[in-house]
């Protein structure tokens, strides 16, 4: 037991480490690599969501750039249309992405796993088509640009055209969602959850409404989706339909692989390294799509189970074996 | 509005027509869900192939017929080594098959846009002659490709009825133990029905060629138009499929009268999601 | 020794069902396996016919080592398998149900003595196998198995839900194949069926094999008492 909490305590360690110097970089570093950094924590916030609905509630779905897509519209129309201020048009965002994950969860979540799969990614193709097609509301692939007027977050007037602002709420963000759901899985709802993927009978029978736990994942999942969708666009000043293109709906699925399914550091993991890497390879062959096929082959082929998948059995096989216990 | 009766017939039939089309397709995506338990995103691709490889042989040889027989036969030996090597440890995992077709789906289309390029092409007709039907002239083509859609749906049809195989890949699809242990090489029987599906997507694109726009893209409408047509017949449910197929996409046609294209797709999606509610198993589930 | 099974131990993802199997049948043999409800039984059933994989142990099957075959290629080598439940293709017919066992001939001498033995077949080959009785239904799989002219019948409680009329005409089908030198493995519940039948007796709990012995070496009283019954542990 010492050496788990030893292990646990050096988890947190490790992560104020790399907080303090997250918020350093943000002071000194100068622009092109900060707005990768934004990209990246963005990215890890879906990420998050997805490995919620996926690794502790296991719900499969293909259909997030749904979530994505209506969270970076909610986001952009308030502020075109109506000049809602950030704080304004992030909660419609939020209301829009939950109220979708309500509508399409309410269908989705008893379908068993093929017809989910299947059924949340006709839906999310479909919306592309309407994005793609009402061009007069959504800009079509061309997109929309728009201004985002400072707003106070606390005592401080931000503006996201100053690079290191928009960084630091990206952050402040990313790190609130990283704690939320820490807490959350290991709330008792989240213990639910982790039953439910285990063994979903069992839970059934000892007479819990699995319905409304898996629902409330799913709802959840969109929302903090459509947050990632959001400040997505808010950092790029733009949005177009292609933010519901179908690789929204891989992407998420690719970080947690290689990450690490169910646990919350391997999407992290699994954002920076995959990144990294569509940043380089894009910039440096335009048909990287191959690779990114190839890629995944791969992953699923010889590490499944992601990097934290690895680290996990290494160390529980270090933990048992220092503590002497035998594996039964 | 005049004749405008003419124009829902004249919808339907070619709504008819292109859900036979989409059948063989479909079809192909039905039975190799059944047998291995594969969601196959690249399904829509190997579509494309048989279009494409259509384009691009029809200029050298001259004439369609020949390539229903060659194209799918080429796309069917290739497809072995893929189920064979890449997607059988997959079988079974929905999930994650549809991941590791997509990433072959990826795979497919970037070759295809370097080689074939990103224009979308046209096969010319093979036949001139049309024909009048309630007061339409309609192409002859069109009820060809429709013909042999039908045959070639017949010969599968019976080929599972009456044939050992047919028997077999029914065993395997019921109960893929079972069928192992009394004796079925149920791996030879995957790897059979794997080819199948992908030559009855591929014929489907050469006979799709001379109607449909030809490009490296064309099989991402048509995937998911199939997708939503198992899910509305029920996953591995052969006969549900077909008949979806043809239903849903004579509705297509007939509702583009009063809508656009993308706003029958909805309707039709908000369908499929209202049969999904009574019946989470398809429309034909007991 | 036609099946010779050498200490194999089994698990269900982490959990350890057979813990070091031991089991032997000789060529022309009755074998019968009592146990109670989860000892294993099933599935070690299923790790002969491989569609369990042993995780230490090997089986022999006429001095062959057959761990690694597929479970197609055991049921080819002649090991015809009546399971407990998933008996049949419910949605074929009795007739495509007795082709799936049937390698190749659909007539030939097998097929002509498989309908002579099961004379009710014949007239249902066109029925649908779910919309037959019970008993029916068992002796199909039964005719099914034996379409692959196996040495070895592996039978996991054919007896369950039939009526007793059924019952002994099932020792009946059976007795007779033993006759024409067919070797049994017999998974029973119902005792006095099985030890009227049994050349050889195994017992096993908890995943072992806790009594072995031959006919007339233990009565149905004390098989109960000390084995089976609900008194015991
Ligand atoms: N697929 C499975 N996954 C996990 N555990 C299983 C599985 N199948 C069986 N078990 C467990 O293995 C144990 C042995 O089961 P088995 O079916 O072999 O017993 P059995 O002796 O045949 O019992 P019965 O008389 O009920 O048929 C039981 O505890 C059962 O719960
Ligand atoms: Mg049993």
């Amino acid at each position: 037991m010492n050496k788990i909490m030893y292990f646990l305590r050096m988890r947190s360690v490790v992560l104020i480490i790399v907080l303090l110097a997250l918020i350093a970089v943000g002071l000194c570093v100068k622009s092109s690599f900060l707005s990768i950094l934004i990209t990246m924590i963005t990215y890890c916030i879906y990420a998050l969501a997805y490995d919620l609905l996926l690794g502790y509630a296991n719900q499969p779905s293909l259909g997030q750039s749904l979530f994505f897509g209506l969270g970076a519209y909610g986001m952009v129309l308030p502020i075109i249309y109506w000049h809602f201020g950030f704080w304004g048009s992030l909660g419609v965002a939020l209301v829009v992405g939950a109220a979708g994950g309500l509508l399409v969860g309410f269908v989705a979540v008893r379908l068993t796993e093929a017809y989910h799969v299947i059924f949340t990614a006709v839906i999310a193709s479909v919306m592309l088509l309407l994005a793609n097609n009402y061009t007069p509301i959504t800009g079509g692939s061309g997109g929309l640009s728009f201004q985002v007027a400072p707003f106070f977050s606390g005592w401080i007037k931000l503006t996201v055209y100053s690079i290191a602002a928009n960084y630091f709420l990206v952050l402040a963000f990313g790190v609130a969602v990283f704690l939320l759901l820490t807490r959350l899985v290991s709330s008792p709802l989240g213990k639910v959850w982790v039953a439910i993927r285990e063994n979903e009978q069992r839970v059934v029978s000892l007479g819990y409404n699995v319905y409304w736990y898996k629902l409330a994942a799913f709802v959840a999942a969109s929302m903090l989706t459509a947050l990632a969708g959001a400040l997505y666009v808010i950092s790029l000043r733009y949005v177009s339909a292609d933010c519901f293109d179908f690789q929204w709906s891989v992407l998420p699925f690719v970080w947690v692989l290689i990450g690490g399914i169910g646990t919350l550091i391997g999407p992290i993991i699994g954002v920076v390294l995959f990144t990294l890497f569509q940043f380089y390879v894009s910039d440096w062959w335009s048909h990287y799509l191959i690779l990114f096929g190839v890629l995944i082959l791969v992953i699923l082929r010889w590490a499944p189970q992601g990097i934290m998948g690895y680290y996990e059995n290494i160390r529980t096989n270090k933990i048992l074996k220092g503590g002497g216990e035998h594996a039964s | 509005m005049h004749g405008s009766l003419e124009t829902l017939y004249f919808l339907l039939f070619d709504g008819f027509i292109w859900g036979l089309i989409i059948a063989l397709i479909a079809l192909g995506l039905s039975l190799i869900f059944g047998i291995m338990g594969i969601i196959n995103m690249a399904h829509g691709d190997i579509f494309m192939i048989g279009g494409v490889l259509t384009v691009v042989l029809v200029a050298r040889i001259g004439n369609l017929w020949p390539l229903l027989i060659i194209i799918p036969l080429i796309v069917g030996i290739s497809a072995l080594p893929v189920e064979r090597w890449i997607l059988r440890p997959y079988e079974g995992k929905p999930l994650t098959t549809m991941i590791a077709t997509i990433g072959i789906s990826f795979i497919i289309e970037e070759i295809t846009l370097i080689f074939f390029g990103g224009a979308a092409h046209m096969v010319h007709e093979p036949t001139t002659f049309t024909v009048h039907l309630l007061g339409i002239n309609y192409p002859g083509y069109n009820i060809i490709a429709g013909l042999v859609s039908m045959i070639c749906i017949l010969l599968l049809w019976s080929g599972l009825r009456l044939t050992k195989i047919g028997v077999y890949i029914r065993a395997t699809i019921e109960e893929p133990e079972m069928a192992d242990a009394i004796g079925i090489n149920t791996g030879q029987i995957r790897s059979l029905t794997f080819a199948a599906g992908a030559s009855l997507a591929a014929f489907g694109g050469v006979l799709a060629a001379p109607i449909h726009q030809v490009s490296y893209l064309m099989g991402q409408d048509v995937i998911l138009f199939c997708f939503i047509v198992v899910i509305v017949g029920g996953l591995g449910n052969l006969m549900g499929t077909l008949v979806a197929a043809v239903f849903l996409s004579a509705v297509q046609e007939g509702l583009s009268l009063v809508f656009t294209p993308v706003n029958s797709n909805v309707i039709i999606l908000l369908l499929m999601a209202l049969i999904l509610v009574i019946k989470p198993k398809g429309m034909f589930s007991s | 020794m036609l099946l010779d099974i050498k200490d194999i131990h089994v698990y269900y993802d982490k959990s350890y069902i057979l813990r070091g199997v031991s089991l032997k049948i000789e060529k022309g043999e009755i074998g019968c396996l009592f146990g109670r409800n989860g000892a294993g039984k099933t599935t070690t059933l299923k790790t002969i016919m491989g569609l369990v994989n042993p995780r230490q142990g090997e089986i022999f099957y006429d001095g062959k080592d057959i761990t690694g075959l597929r479970p197609y290629q055991r049921a080819r080598g002649g090991i015809g398998f009546i399971p407990q439940d998933k008996l049949l293709f419910k949605k074929m017919t009795v007739y495509e149900n007795l082709l799936t066992g049937s390698k190749g001939q659909n007539h030939g001498q097998t097929w002509d003595m498989v309908l002579e033995l099961f004379p009710d077949l014949r007239e249902k080959l066109s029925r649908k196998a779910g919309s037959l009785s019970g008993g029916q239904q068992q002796m199909l799989a039964i005719a099914r198995a034996l379409l692959i002219n196996p040495d070895l019948l592996i039978l996991d409680e054919p007896s369950i839900g039939l009526m007793p009329i059924m019952i002994s005409s099932l020792a009946e089908v059976i007795t007779k194949l033993n006759g024409v030198g067919i070797t049994v493995l017999l998974v029973e519940e119902k005792i006095p069926f099985a030890l009227r039948l049994a050349h050889r007796i195994y017992v096993m709990d908890v995943g072992k094999i806790v009594y072995q012995g031959m006919a007339g070496s233990i009565d149905e009283n004390e098989l109960l008492s000390h084995y089976l019954g609900v008194n015991q542990r």
